[in-house]
């Protein structure tokens, strides 16, 4: 599906990477699952900010969902979560925007202190809705400046992004901002892609 | 656990299926159970069980059910549906238990509205479990179908008996209408699990049972409409694209049948069936160019192209093994001008690909081979 699942605006500090703005549209996931969905989604966005040098753009792909990260000069940080068949230099092209927009409506000095519900910054749940059809809002920004597509590293899987000895399981096992029904369901859901899953 | 407490939750599931005719989803949710509350949670419309007592009840009930089995012991039917409801929430693909619903709901103890909304529940949370969807076909031919008594044969009777013909018209109506929602529902289902055949399956099957209540170009219209945008939201699913391939073949056969009188009832811009087949060569042309790197669009496409040119291109020489050189390049001097030009439509496309270094770049290389060898171009 060409799907846009979240956006988030991140600070990228010298220890760990903090969440400024984070929208979401998980109408697919099932009701009771959203919230295990979307703690894990906040999640990737920040491990994977964390693992990404300045002025980089990265593309993850893991399983079917593909993780989109770009860190400005300035430690700002933007991560789209999209499936795989949302184009990824359309995807890039829109962390380009939102951060540009939110640089100029957020000043930089509020970026390494501020609690996300205390920022002041209430476009991010539109750009998602507007994104979602790549077509119609990429050609609308297109005559601004195109993210060259050779800029964007590309990884198979999310392992590659994690440094030496590192394993996802274990940030999973000791992450604190994951509860522990989502992690039951990260383990579930492993089980369950470990095999065909026909019928 | 004790079995009162197991036959207490099992009757709490029941209670609020049967007070809700609204619920949309069921779920298990985790939790371990710590504190001491009922593990059934309702929430809107949603129903959740969570997952500590899940594996306690279900063998409990599970042995009920298989112990009524043996014994052929029915005193009350509507323990033996309790049970068998809450085992196919954990279970669905327990087709023992769909056999016990559908006897109990042949000999009449047991409503089909009660299945259709079970069923619904239960695609909430298996949205690919291919018995839900073989369960509600039944009902459709055995149960829903038969209790309208026009209907019975599954043909209409036009004009059979002027005095019923009115009922004829209400059965039809409230059949399309049975019908309409069953789309609504395979478009629920493909959208929650990605290459969700069975759902597609279904959907072909609600399609081909629209043959019998008339207004075939409604149907169509609508459906040609749907399939189109949702080929363009889930671009790498063969599933949704073997669809629209159906949907455009038989489309193509019931204009030439007659049943549908026009292609401009579908669509007013399409004037033939060869402009049918050239419209979708376009529009998947567009959806190639964008979404690159998706053989499910190339494969969709070499299906266009074989029909328009059984369209196009019927020439006589045409055999399994290659031309002979000189015939081919009489070939070439005897096509007619529309079918040439999808073909430099073709090249164009081809090298579009080509030096994008990515997979995009095979599958441009694969569709020349492919033209080669089967368009032998």
């Amino acid at each position: 599906m060409v799907k846009l699942f979240a956006a988030c605006v991140l600070h990228k500090g010298p220890d760990n990477a903090k969440i400024l703005k984070a929208a979401y549209d998980l109408q697919q996931f099932g009701f009771f699952q959203r919230g295990s969905v979307q703690e894990f989604m906040a999640f990737t966005s920040k491990i994977i900010t964390e693992r990404s040098n300045e002025c980089s753009r990265q593309s993850v792909k893991e399983q079917d969902y593909m993780c989109h990260v770009y860190v400005r000069s300035d430690n700002l940080a933007g991560v789209a979560i999209t499936d795989h068949e949302y184009p990824y230099r359309v995807a890039h092209n829109m962390l380009n925007q939102v951060l540009d927009d939110f640089a100029a409506k957020v000043p930089s000095h509020f970026w390494p202190v501020t609690e996300e519900s205390a920022i002041p910054y209430t476009e991010l749940p539109n750009t998602l809705a507007k994104w979602q059809n790549p077509r119609e809002a990429d050609s609308l920004t297109r005559v601004q400046e195109e993210v060259e597509e050779t800029k964007i590293i590309l990884h198979k899987t999310i392992n590659a992004v994690l440094e030496r000895g590192e394993k996802l399981d274990d940030l999973v096992s000791k992450s604190e901002n994951l509860s522990l029904q989502s992690k039951t369901f990260y383990k579930t859901a492993r089980k369950t892609n470990s095999c065909c899953s026909f019928g | 656990m004790e079995e009162a407490t197991c036959e207490r939750i099992v009757k709490k599931i029941d209670m609020v299926i049967s007070r809700d005719p609204h619920l949309d989803e069921f779920d298990i949710v985790f939790a371990l159970g710590e504190v001491n509350r009922s593990p059934v949670i309702t929430l809107g419309h949603k129903l959740g069980l969570e997952s500590w007592c899940v594996k306690h009840v279900y063998a409990y009930a599970y042995a009920k059910i298989l112990h009524a089995r043996k014994t052929k012991r029915h005193d009350d039917p509507a323990v033996l549906f309790r049970w068998t409801q809450f085992c196919l929430l954990i279970a669905p693909e327990v087709a023992t238990f769909w056999n016990m619903r559908k006897m109990m709901l042949s000999q009449g103890l047991l409503s089909a509205d009660t299945d259709l909304l079970l069923t619904k529940l239960i695609l909430s949370r298996k949205p690919k479990c291919m018995e839900v969807f073989q369960h509600r076909k039944w009902l459709y031919t055995n149960i829903i179908a038969k209790a309208l008594p026009h209907q019975a044969n599954g043909a209409p009777h036009p004009n059979q008996d002027n005095q019923n013909g009115n009922f004829d018209h209400l059965d039809s109506e409230f059949m399309k209408e049975f019908l309409f929602s069953e789309l609504e529902l395979c478009g629920w289902t493909s959208e929650k699990h990605q290459n969700n055949y069975h759902s597609w399956n279904h959907r072909l099957w609600v399609l081909q049972q629209f043959a019998m209540h008339g207004d075939l170009a409604v149907v169509y219209r609508s459906e040609y409409e749907t399939s189109h945008c949702w080929v363009s939201r889930h671009v790498s699913e063969h599933s949704g694209l073997h669809y629209l391939q159906y949907l455009i073949d038989s489309l193509a056969s019931l204009v030439k049948e007659g049943k549908i009188a026009s292609l401009q009832e579908v669509d007013p811009s399409i004037e033939s069936i060869e402009k049918l087949y050239l419209r979708e060569l376009e529009f998947n042309r567009d959806l190639i160019e964008e979404y690159h790197d998706h053989e499910a669009l190339f494969c969709h496409r070499r299906f266009l192209l074989l029909r328009l040119r059984d369209l196009l291109y019927p020439g006589p020489q045409r055999t399994s093994t290659p031309p002979p050189p000189a015939l081919k390049r009489w070939c070439v001097e005897t096509v007619n001008s529309e079918w040439s030009a999808v073909l430099l439509g073709e090249k164009a496309l081809v090298n579009s690909c080509i030096n994008t270094n990515t997979y995009q770049e095979t599958l441009g290389e694969k569709h020349t081979q492919w033209l080669n060898n089967i368009l032998a171009i």
